[in-house]
């Protein structure tokens, strides 16, 4: 308990409060700007936190993680545009109510049941984290090693359209990490007697170039000429503009059912928030006395996708937190940022650095409750924001990378190693290749190594030994399940989709 | 059936840039009587490779079938963005970062923004003179001056 208070002391410092009100602030306009992504700004704010301390890094990545996912439901809400994919299903009745003059209440909505996702999804990380993570320290090497193929296949498996493309990046992701010294015997691989490749590619100028970079690159294809107008219109009945008591009551067991499916969809490896904000939807429209309300306007269709993709924020941080496995991209850029921090996750992290696990849950608990007070007091000014041009922001995000990327070591081979992955990322996006099975392979690509290798060192090369023991062959037979499951409905849809094709990948 | 036979081929390029002799990868060894097993630092790379060689001749093999598949039916594929604008905002990129070590962050940075400004059809230049030299004087005020991070500065650092 004097941990926890001396924390709680740590996160109410005046500069702690100041950085979480600005990252907030930030966070919600980089998600309300179509074009910019949550991802990009985290990304992009990691290497600020080499200068800073445990406790406001923690502020502001969390800030920018919570508030940049409600902020995309702003432009969804008012130009029919999802700020973040995490907002898409908010378009479906988010702009039929601002087209009916009700954007203040959807946009309150949204902020109402983003906040109950995040706080439910909050209490479920408090309640489940350690105890799996006490779980998990009986976990030998073989064990280990069979947890994190899980991981990587279901990470591969879900994160694109197609099955095979999402496991290639994910191997190509396993082939970068190798470049650098072997993580047992220190025999440097690929290094081509380069200084600067002895300990592999920097993490901070990798995962900048694959998401901000790329994300540029892609969005330069018009030359950024698209415009997007929004609905400023303010509707004259009071009424229209406010959250009202019969709204809340109307949608209350719509959030918490939301927050617990985006919470449990937060909880495993790869799914990530666009998908819960959809099944939230879904499951909403499901339940609804009157599903034919939704899509034409409905507040309960806004908390339903709300709920859900804020729920996720907690949740990702549970297989974090207590395997060590980071769930999406945030997380994965987060994992990055706790270490630069010395802090490091997996199940002894409860037991070594609690300090840093209270932190993390009174910082996350403390972004939900700015995103609530910023993204109400500043609404009219968030309604503005979709207007600012991409082609102004672009440029000036450009040369953030850079000195993001060169601040890391002091170093121009950095920056050329961002603009390198950026291009690669660049490719992947055009040929529909997800980038997140990459970045994420390439965090879990040394622990995988090492457990692989100390559990057949153990067994002297008997491969066998993956399916004698319970727990590890249990952790196969789910892999193997979960990918033809995967797999069996990918198929099945696009037979549905196109009978007479037979297409695999 | 390109990007499977890419990634094909970038597999056995990482297959075969594995020096063969760092050491020996999967061997029951002894020293003085004692036997142990040892796994090599080649394992993995190789395991890697493997994996992508797998997948990219799956990702070949699934569209073959699918061309098999709709032999005779005509199909069109979606068109695929511009590339133009995209190379040069890599080259103005790159030209950015090789000027960098040589004129510095106060130098190159407003001249990097102006181009692209001017590149993406921002076209006052009383307006993108300020817009850039005020973006560059926060970026060195906040890297340089609050967060004591060494930026190049160029010939100006002499």
């Amino acid at each position: 308990m004097d941990i926890f208070i001396a924390q709680l002391g740590i996160a109410f410092q005046g500069t702690n409060l100041v950085i979480l009100f600005l990252a907030t602030l930030a966070g919600i306009m980089i998600g309300a700007i179509p074009g910019l992504t949550v991802n990009m700004a985290v990304a992009l704010c990691v290497p600020l936190t080499i200068h800073f301390s445990l406790a406001p890094s923690l502020c502001m990545l969390f800030a920018l993680y919570v508030s940049g996912i409600y902020g995309g439901s702003v432009s969804a809400i008012l130009v029919n545009t999802p700020g973040t994919p995490a907002s898409a299903a908010t378009t479906l009745d988010g702009y039929p109510m601002a087209q009916q003059g009700k954007a203040g209440k959807a946009m309150k909505m949204a902020l109402f049941a983003s906040l109950c996702g995040g706080m439910i999804s909050i209490g479920i990380l408090v309640m489940v984290a350690q105890n799996l993570a006490t779980v998990a320290l009986k976990f030998g090497p073989v064990e280990r090693a069979t947890l994190l193929l899980f991981a990587l296949t279901i990470v591969g498996v879900l994160s694109g359209a197609s099955i095979l493309k999402g496991l290639l990046a994910g191997s190509l992701g396993l082939m970068v990490a190798t470049v650098g010294a072997d993580p047992m015997l220190a025999v440097p691989r690929f290094t081509f007697g380069r200084l600067e490749l002895e300990d592999g590619f920097s993490y901070i100028p990798l995962l900048i170039g694959l998401f901000a970079l790329s994300e540029m690159f892609q969005q330069a294809e018009d030359r950024m000429r698209t415009s997007i107008k929004a609905l400023q219109g303010k509707s004259p009945v009071a009424e229209h503009n406010s959250l009202t008591w019969s709204d809340v009551v109307l949608s209350w067991k719509t959030i918490i059912r939301s927050s617990l499916l985006g919470t449990f969809i937060g909880i495993l490896p790869g799914i990530g928030a666009t998908v819960a904000c959809f099944f939230g939807y879904g499951e909403a429209k499901r339940a609804a006395k009157n599903p034919e309300a939704f899509g034409r306007g409905t507040v309960e269709g806004v908390a339903a996708a709300e709920a859900a993709n804020n729920a996720v924020s907690g949740a990702t941080l549970i297989p974090l937190l207590s395997l060590s496995i980071p769930g999406d991209t945030v997380t994965a850029i987060l994992y990055g940022a706790l270490l630069i921090q010395g802090v490091t996750t997996g199940p002894l992290i409860f037991q070594n650095q609690i300090d840093a696990v209270y932190l993390i849950y009174i910082t996350l608990t403390m972004a939900n409750f700015f995103m609530a007070l910023v993204g109400y007091s500043f609404m009219a000014l968030f309604r503005r924001v979709t207007d600012i041009p991409r082609r102004i922001l672009f440029p000036i995000i450009f040369v953030f990378c850079v000195i993001g990327s060169y601040s890391i070591r002091n170093t121009i081979f950095d920056v050329f190693v961002m603009m390198a992955f950026g291009i690669i990322g660049y490719f992947m996006r055009r040929q529909a290749i997800p980038v997140a099975p990459m970045l994420i392979a390439f965090i879990l690509a040394q622990p995988f190594e090492e457990a692989l290798r100390q559990a057949l060192v153990g067994s002297e090369g008997d491969v066998t030994v993956f399916f004698t023991r319970p727990i590890s062959a249990g952790f196969l037979v789910l892999t193997a399940f979960s990918v033809w499951l995967i797999l069996r409905r990918s198929l099945k849809k696009k037979s549905e989709t196109n009978p007479g094709g037979g297409r695999i990948s | 059936m390109r990007i499977g036979l890419f990634f094909l081929s970038a597999a056995l390029l990482f297959a075969s840039l594995l020096v063969p002799t760092i050491s020996e990868d999967w061997r029951q060894s002894k020293i003085e009587e004692v036997e142990f097993f040892t796994i090599g630092p080649r394992f993995f790379p190789y395991l890697s490779a493997g994996i992508m060689g797998l997948l990219s001749l799956l990702l070949i093999f699934g569209d073959l079938l699918r061309k098999r598949a709709g032999r005779g039916e005509v199909e069109t594929p979606p068109p695929k963005p511009p590339l133009r604008p995209v190379l040069a905002f890599m080259g103005i990129g790159f030209g950015y970062i090789a000027v960098l070590p040589y004129l510095g962050v106060i130098l190159a940075t407003p001249l990097c923004l102006a181009v692209y400004f001017w590149y993406f059809e921002f076209q006052r230049w009383n307006r993108i003179l300020p817009l850039s030299i005020g973006v560059t004087a926060v970026i060195y005020y906040c890297f340089a001056k609050l967060m004591m991070v060494p930026l190049p500065m160029g010939f100006l650092e002499r």
